[in-house]
């Protein structure tokens, strides 16, 4: 009979099995020795009583507990209390989009130089920020006095992920929806990304809300491309951040955003689960419930708050250590209003609740430095001012006091927004 | 505005309808209360009392659930939810005082069983589905109004070298939800069963591990269903070893496989977990209940209970169908029920040494 899904490979003695194997060359003395008086049922199960013991044990199992330790361990330190994610993970082409509000030309010493001047802020900064992700050239470039930014982020105590995926690519017979590429040879990257200094690494899905979209087939594909991601990157120690990101583009109010994303998560988390993933060392960076961007009716930071809080409720199940929330073109003053409110919401919250944010933490520091080596201490004091709020913010500490400035409270939305 | 022309968009309930099961749902497990599941069908009871040598009549069924129903007061605390089987909805005790009445009077909500039983999964190997569907949206309108806030419907999956199958997870998590789904229609609370039976020889982390891909199947079902989580409370198997296990685990190795498995697939929306005891003794049912609640992994469900034999059986050793004896097995009902309210909260001691207490109550392949 063909192998049904629940069955045991070929009998192989696994390594470290702590069942003690009987293995009799008489099977009615095995029956007699594992079953007693049940024995009268089991008979007809004979031919496959020698491996019964080793079935008997976690059916292929996957992670051992020490690398499952590990994970568990990186993804704790990550969100440890008041601490979220710096994404600095900008592509070429974005940061190119960066640097133009700025008048900054796109080239590597310059994204190199914006870097720098992030990650050379004081140690201090580790207070609030517990990981950042880089862009792969990131990761291989120095600081000013020749140290690899790699190192300069973990001296820091900041633990260092790295963006994996590849991109978006059409799903054909959709209405432009995507899927995401990148899982070619990515277990080998994984491993070379782990020697080289990273614990986690994210991967980017994107699904919009219109009519007809989200599609069946898009919330699956995405699920399940994610899910592969995060099984492969488990395998090699990394971490793996789960990105599935519904645009907030659209005249959509909150309920259909809710909607959606529960729905979203629901597919995840099942995906999740039918390929194996240790939730315990995986992280969500999910879009806040907001309404669209063109939506007529305003809600406020409290209904935006209860409408993500609830739609978590409902699909992210506690093991998952911490959420990270994406900002997708909300201020850095809104973003960080909204992830206090959401930090304040009286429902029980059994994961962290966080901030992985992109442009949220940098748009000031941009604007701040214009290109300018003289700016570097501006820049850095600007950033610093960000992420300590978030990471009040992340603890429903954050108090604004009066009115934010005119940078902040900046709608940073662009239409259809692509890395 | 076109969001609310969209086919997914469409309210399943209102927030009226919302806030009531919500509502039902915190009130059935309050804190140190769970459920008597008395629901035991025709069948069912015809095995209970032959156990005890009484004559499966009805009027043998309408007298032991008598005795449970007449538990004191004492009863209020620990008891928030009954289910009853379809007949006993319609019973009355010796005074002529309906069953539902005598419930409803304690401030104790009235449930009822729903499913009409199991049925083979054709091209498996012994796998079965739950019917019932058919007109439950009628029965389940008119069980509210004969004063049923709350239902239960009992799936069953069973642990061997080639089960659970993929069909029978996905089948048995499609039914439960079309029922949750139903019921949450007419204002009633489904309580979901998805039980792993405890037969074969099968190891702790092999329960565990089927329990998560069956309970992960379950909630992407409801998901699919639009079934509202808030209002709905699970009733799962704890994670134990199979009952011919040759290892056996201690109340704490049961506790941390059960609440790791429920952290991996029950959504914190869920309001409630009421474990059934499968044929565990009454003592160790309350024992491992106890365990769980003093597990240190964080649970954000309420976890109580949800027994059937593991709050009667003394009871009904000591009835053994003599009028005489109903005050005592009434006492020992509310033993049970006192002794699983503290392991709910966590604060049962154990040691009750008394050997009947102890006296396993498993039954191979149990069905209802």
């Amino acid at each position: 009979a063909p192998p049904r899904p629940w069955q045991a490979p070929p009998p192989q003695r696994p390594a470290g099995n702590k069942c003690s194997v009987v293995l009799c060359a008489r099977p009615s003395q095995s029956v007699q020795l594992l079953f007693g008086a049940f024995g009268s049922c089991l008979f007809p199960l004979l031919p496959s009583l020698f491996d019964k013991t080793l079935k008997m044990t976690h059916q292929f199992p996957s992670l051992s507990p020490e690398q499952k330790k590990e994970l568990s361990d990186i993804a704790q330190r990550i969100v440890a209390p008041g601490k979220g994610i710096l994404a600095a993970d900008e592509s070429t082409g974005t940061m190119g989009k960066r640097f133009q509000n700025i008048n900054v030309e796109n080239i590597e010493e310059n994204r190199r130089c914006f870097r720098d001047i992030l990650f050379s802020t004081d140690a201090s900064i580790a207070n609030c920020v517990g990981g950042i992700i880089f862009f792969h050239e990131t990761l291989y470039q120095k600081s000013s006095n020749g140290k690899l930014f790699p190192q300069v982020v973990k001296e820091k105590g900041i633990v260092v992920g790295i963006k994996v995926d590849k991109g978006t690519a059409p799903l054909m017979g959709t209405d432009k929806e995507t899927t995401t590429q990148g899982l070619d040879g990515l277990s080998e990257r994984c491993a070379q990304y782990k020697k080289d200094g990273c614990d986690f690494a994210k991967w980017r899905c994107v699904l919009k809300i219109s009519d007809g979209c989200p599609s069946a087939l898009a919330i699956a594909e995405n699920a399940n491309v994610l899910a592969r991601y995060a099984s492969i990157c488990q395998m090699n120690g990394l971490v793996p951040i789960v990105e599935p990101e519904i645009l907030p583009d659209g005249d959509h109010d909150l309920q259909r955003c809710q909607y959606a994303t529960e729905k979203v998560l629901a597919a995840v988390y099942k995906a999740l689960s039918d390929h194996h993933v240790y939730l315990e060392g995986t992280l969500l960076k999910p879009n806040m419930v907001t309404p669209g961007h063109s939506c007529p009716k305003k809600f406020t930071p409290q209904e935006v708050a209860m409408a993500t809080v609830t739609a978590l409720r409902r699909t992210v199940p506690a093991s998952v250590p911490g959420i990270c929330f994406l900002s997708g073109g909300q201020s850095e003053e809104e973003a960080s209003i909204h992830l206090n409110a959401i930090n304040q919401v009286p429902l029980h919250r059994p994961w962290k609740l966080t901030f992985s944010y992109g442009r949220a933490l940098q748009a000031s520091a941009l604007a701040a430095w214009q290109g300018k080596d003289a700016n570097k201490a501006a820049t850095q004091q600007v950033f610093v001012t960000r992420a300590k709020i978030n990471g009040l913010a992340s603890k429903g500490e954050y108090k604004p006091s009066g009115s934010a400035d005119q940078a902040s409270q900046q709608s940073l939305y662009t239409a259809s927004y692509v890395y | 505005m076109r969001s609310h022309l969209l086919p997914e968009a469409i309210p399943t309930l209102s927030e009226a309808q919302k806030r009531e099961l919500h509502e039902t749902a915190l009130r059935i497990v309050s804190p140190g209360k769970g459920i008597l599941a008395a629901d035991e069908s025709v069948g069912s009871m015809a095995k209970r009392l032959a156990q005890v040598g009484v004559e499966n009549t009805e009027e043998n069924r309408r007298q032991f659930r008598q005795i449970l129903f007449s538990a004191d007061e004492r009863v209020n605390n620990c008891i928030g939810g009954v289910i009853f089987f379809h007949e006993t909805l319609y019973q009355h005790s010796d005074n002529g005082v309906s069953f539902v009445k005598m419930i409803r009077d304690r401030g104790i909500l009235v449930g009822v069983k729903v499913d009409k039983g199991v049925v083979p999964l054709a091209g498996t190997s012994g796998e079965t589905t739950t019917q019932g569907l058919d007109g439950l949206s009628e029965r389940c309108a008119q069980y509210k109004k004969d004063g049923a806030v709350f239902a239960k419907w009992r799936c069953v999956l069973k642990i061997s070298d080639t089960n659970p199958s993929k069909l029978a997870i996905t089948e048995n998590a499609n039914v439960l939800a079309r029922y949750s789904s139903i019921c949450q229609q007419h204002g009633i609370v489904p309580i979901i069963e998805p039980e792993i039976l405890p037969d074969g020889d099968h190891d702790l982390k092999r329960s565990q591990y089927i329990t998560e891909k069956v309970l992960t199947a379950v909630y992407k079902a409801m998901s699919d269903h639009h079934v509202y989580l808030e209002g709905t409370l699970l009733k799962p198997n704890m994670v134990t070893g199979g009952h011919s296990c040759s290892t056996k685990y201690s109340p704490e190795e049961v506790a941390m496989a059960t609440i790791t498995a429920l952290r991996r697939t029950v959504p914190p929306a869920v309001t409630g977990v009421a474990f059934l005891s499968g044929g565990q003794s009454e003592e160790e049912a309350s024992i491992h209940l106890n365990a769980i609640n003093n597990c240190p992994l964080a649970k954000p469900w309420v976890l109580t209970f949800s027994f059937g034999r593991a709050l009667q059986a003394s009871a009904l050793r000591a009835w053994r169908g003599h009028k005489e004896n109903e005050k005592v097995a009434t006492e020992q009902f509310i033993k049970r029920a006192e002794a699983n309210s503290l392991a709910c909260q966590g604060k049962y001691p154990s040691g009750d040494k008394n050997s009947e207490v102890c006296h396993r109550s498993y039954g191979s392949c149990h069905a209802y």
